[in-house]
């Protein structure tokens, strides 16, 4: 029972990672909160929802998905973002427009769905079980693993080992110095924007198949919970965003089944308080989250 | 009467920004505080003021050792400063921007502020009447309505030192103050600064343009890579072969 | 008039509780605190006034100076953690904290009704009242704008490392705008209560938070007209396009990124900078004094 909790939390804490690496990843970049993710997350599902049952085959359903929020991602920056980095003072005003992003996004899923809660037809993903060690593994929950392993690595890989890597650091360092070095900040920005959509994307459809339940909402509890997760891991830190989102993931599972959902929820906001108090930068974060007034 | 820096040191890391200086900056006098590029003169600065956590050593007021306290507890003991790249408030008008610098003398009570009571009215209006005197003396009251971050650069500058001042400070830590201005605006500043001193109040002059110094200050310290390389009446000093070298080799 | 109040009376209403919980919204971001803490006040202020009502038979005026007292004590809790936290973390800290009131309110289920939330509160709020509250409230907004707190919270919004180097104790004053903007987010949410006949917890939930914030976003975050222009907003806009009601998401949403992008200082906020650059007296006028230096005795302007 309680090897299979965190087995189950893993999976859960493997698809939140997906969506706070893009969260994560936009913050390191630009400073700002995308407040949109949890709408460009729902949008994944939602797409992949529509393709599905227009009789497109699932895997390029998938496909489809990931790219359109890729680009969902890119048309955001240029909506919510472009003009405020031109300004300046763009913190609180970064919050406001990805807000309404946000609300014109689930507007419009609402309208399309209806306000219905929709699933995939059965039979989309096949549902098998495997049993070992006293737990029950669903092939789903295989795949969701393998997927999000892979992702991981590729992105550290792209992030840490080519030039495009180099060129994020540069741009998040400082625009004007990378500027001046010849780093395209425009491409960096489409490139980042793209990451973080088309995984938040993935990550919708997956957490769509595996719940069995789209709705225009569901990207509201995710965007939460990718707070938590990215100030647990530190703001901007791709690592301890992994790492955080397990842990969180296990949490939750652990808390729901053996407290309730409705704690559940104190409890990770309650660690989420309890970090920022204790360690406003997180446990892998750089970020200077703070220091007003007091020496340093 | 005066404030001391007692073997204070500011290390980044590896970086030793200020390594063990000793300094004294006394009431009613100016003193200077010159060096090259980098030297770690602003470093000092924010040493006093708050803004870093000394490494080793202290800094004392009259006695009282300040160098744990906060950047407003320092300002409330009477600790002022200008900052290098100019920091006014920069959408509200001149004459808030000097209004706010005399929030030490404020003495509207938290109910009277919430409740608009007559005493906090008046405060206002006491505080504007003064505020504009000091425009009056920095000559800038023709700009008073305008927002504080559109102005010309001499005088954004002139708004921060009559900002810095409003609230008679003991010690003034003014840095680069002249930066920008031509020989006739300096000279304005530096008659200002004269009456400071002969009103009581301490200066900490940190400047790039040792002329301006030399003519103005009672005593001088002349700071190199974090050390400090001489120090004494402005005339031994800039003649002090150290000192030239270190000038020179900054600039070379 | 009369007739006119008569066929919009819940408008109304409606825009007065809008008003009071923007300025709840306002004064945290007038003094720089990211706050959107709001709608989470507001749901304790409104299950206070409820529960002390309706099971406890409390009279309402003091069940809203029980919800008043409930914002002040939340607010200082929350003001703890806030405080030593910058812009962005400041948001998501305050999001989380509606967060967990939201789950506490459906996890104790017994005291506040659950997912059902509390009904058959007796409607004892009327126009009158808000009007009332919406007048006090104006009132210390009016008073901290022009005394000490307002220069304070002023100097705190543009740069707060400057403020302190001036002697102002920056922790403090953050902590006071967010103790005010707990108090009148918690006295608007009990009022409501009062007058909406049940509550749930998603009355307080994104959506609340998001209506508070475009009341503010939308009017301005600095004037006394602030939340009054973008409550009027808000609540005309729906009843002049009808078709706008069904997409109240695509509407909002448009007009927060429009107003921010284009008009950062929000549609109220701008028309009293305008007035006040046309009308205002130069401060040499108003002091009843000539300018002097450089500007050779001449009055100013």
């Amino acid at each position: 029972m309680l090897l299979q909790q965190i087995l189950n939390g893993t999976v859960s804490g493997a698809v939140y990672a997906l969506f706070a690496l893009g969260f994560t990843l936009i913050f390191g970049v630009q400073k700002l909160l995308n407040l949109a993710h949890g709408a460009i997350f729902m949008a994944g599902a939602f797409i992949a929802y529509y393709a599905t049952i227009n009789g497109l085959p699932f895997w390029f359903a998938v496909v489809l998905a990931v790219i359109a929020t890729g680009l969902v991602s890119i048309v955001t920056d240029f909506v919510a973002f472009r003009q405020l980095r031109k300004q300046g003072h763009a913190e609180f005003a970064a919050i406001v427009t990805s807000l309404g992003v946000d609300l014109i996004l689930m507007n419009i899923a609402q309208q399309v769905s209806r306000t219905q809660v929709l699933s995939f037809p059965f039979g989309t993903f096949p549902v098998e079980f495997y049993r070992g060690f006293g737990m029950r593994i669903s092939l789903l929950q295989i795949v969701i693993l393998v997927l999000v392993v892979i992702l991981v690595a590729a992105l550290y890989w792209y992030i840490h080992r080519t030039s495009f890597g180099r060129q994020i650091r540069a741009v998040s360092s400082n625009e004007t110095t990378s500027a001046l070095l010849g780093v395209s900040s425009q491409s960096v920005y489409l490139q980042t924007f793209f990451i973080a959509g088309a995984l938040a994307g993935l990550a919708g459809v997956l957490i769509g198949l595996q719940f069995n339940s789209i709705h225009f909402m569901m990207g509201e509890p995710f965007l939460l919970q990718a707070f938590v997760v990215v100030v647990i891991g530190g703001l901007g830190s791709l690592m301890g965003a992994v790492l955080a989102a397990l842990f969180i993931g296990i949490v939750q599972s652990l808390t729901i089944a053996y407290l309730s959902s409705e704690l559940s929820i104190a409890i990770i906001f309650t660690l989420l308080f309890v970090t920022l108090l204790f360690f406003p930068n997180g446990f892998f974060g750089k970020a200077d989250t703070f220091a007003r007034g007091s020496r340093r | 009467m005066s404030l001391r820096i007692e073997g204070a040191a500011k290390h980044f890391g590896g970086l030793k920004a200020v390594d063990g200086i000793n300094m004294e900056i006394p009431f009613g006098q100016i003193t200077g505080l010159i060096g090259p590029n980098g030297a770690g003169k602003s470093t000092v600065v924010n040493m006093i003021s708050g803004v870093y956590a000394l490494t080793h050593g202290r800094v004392t007021l009259d006695g009282t050792d300040i160098s744990h306290e906060t950047v407003d507890q320092v300002n409330r003991r009477g600790i002022a400063r200008t900052f290098q790249n100019i920091r006014l408030l920069p959408e509200a008008t001149v004459l808030d921007n000097v209004m706010i610098g005399l929030f030490r003398k404020d003495r509207t009570s938290l109910a009277a502020s919430l409740l608009g009571l007559p005493s906090a009215m008046s405060e206002t209006r006491r505080l504007r009447e003064e505020a504009w005197e000091l425009l009056g003396r920095f000559g800038i009251q023709q700009y008073a309505d305008l927002e504080a971050g559109g102005l010309a650069y001499g005088h954004q500058r002139r708004v921060e030192i009559a900002r810095a001042i409003a609230s008679q400070p003991r010690i003034v830590m003014l840095d680069e103050p002249v930066a920008g201005m031509n020989e006739v605006e300096s000279g304005e500043m530096a008659s200002i600064f004269r009456e400071l001193a002969q009103s009581g109040t301490g200066l900490l002059l940190i400047e790039h343009n040792v002329a301006f110094v030399a003519k103005l200050c009672d005593r001088v310290y002349v700071l190199d890579s974090g050390r400090l390389i001489a120090e004494g009446d402005p005339e031994t000093v800039t003649r002090d072969p150290k000192v030239i070298e270190a000038y020179i080799g900054g600039h070379a | 008039m009369m007739n006119f109040y008569m066929a919009y009376q819940p408008i109304i209403d409606f825009f007065l509780i809008a008003v009071g919980l923007g300025y709840s919204q306002q004064i945290a971001l007038k003094a720089g605190v990211f706050s959107i803490a709001t709608a989470g006040f507001a749901a304790i202020g409104a299950y206070t006034s409820a529960i002390l009502v309706t099971r406890y038979g409390i009279h309402p005026m003091i069940s809203v100076f029980a919800a008043a007292a409930m914002g002040i004590l939340a607010s200082w809790i929350l003001s703890l953690p806030l405080a030593r936290l910058r812009g962005a973390f400041q948001a998501i800290a305050t999001l989380a904290f509606v967060q967990v009131v939201i789950a506490l309110l459906l996890y104790f289920s017994g005291f506040t009704g659950g997912a059902l939330g509390i009904i058959n509160i007796p409607r004892v709020v009327n126009t009158g009242w808000l009007l009332l509250a919406v007048g006090v409230t104006m009132y210390v907004v009016w008073s901290l704008n022009r005394s000490k707190v307002g220069r304070v919270f002023g100097a705190l919004r543009e740069d707060d490392s400057v403020a302190a180097s001036l002697g102002i104790p920056i922790q403090g004053y953050y902590t006071l705008a967010f103790i005010l903007s707990g108090v009148i987010g918690a006295v608007f949410g009990g009022m409501r209560s009062l007058y909406v006949f049940n509550i749930e917890p998603v009355d307080f939930g994104f959506a609340a938070m998001v209506a508070s914030l475009t009341v503010v976003v939308l009017g301005g975050r600095n004037t006394l007209l602030g939340p009054i222009a973008g409550a009027l907003i808000m609540a005309i806009l729906p009843e002049i396009a009808r078709p706008l009601a069904e997409n109240r998401g695509i509407l909002n949403g448009v007009i927060l990124i429009l107003v921010i992008t284009f008009l950062p200082n929000g549609v109220g906020d701008e028309l009293v900078y305008w007035l006040r650059r046309r009308f205002r007296r130069p401060s040499a006028a108003t002091l009843g004094r000539t300018v002097t230096k450089g500007g050779a005795n001449v009055s100013a302007h």
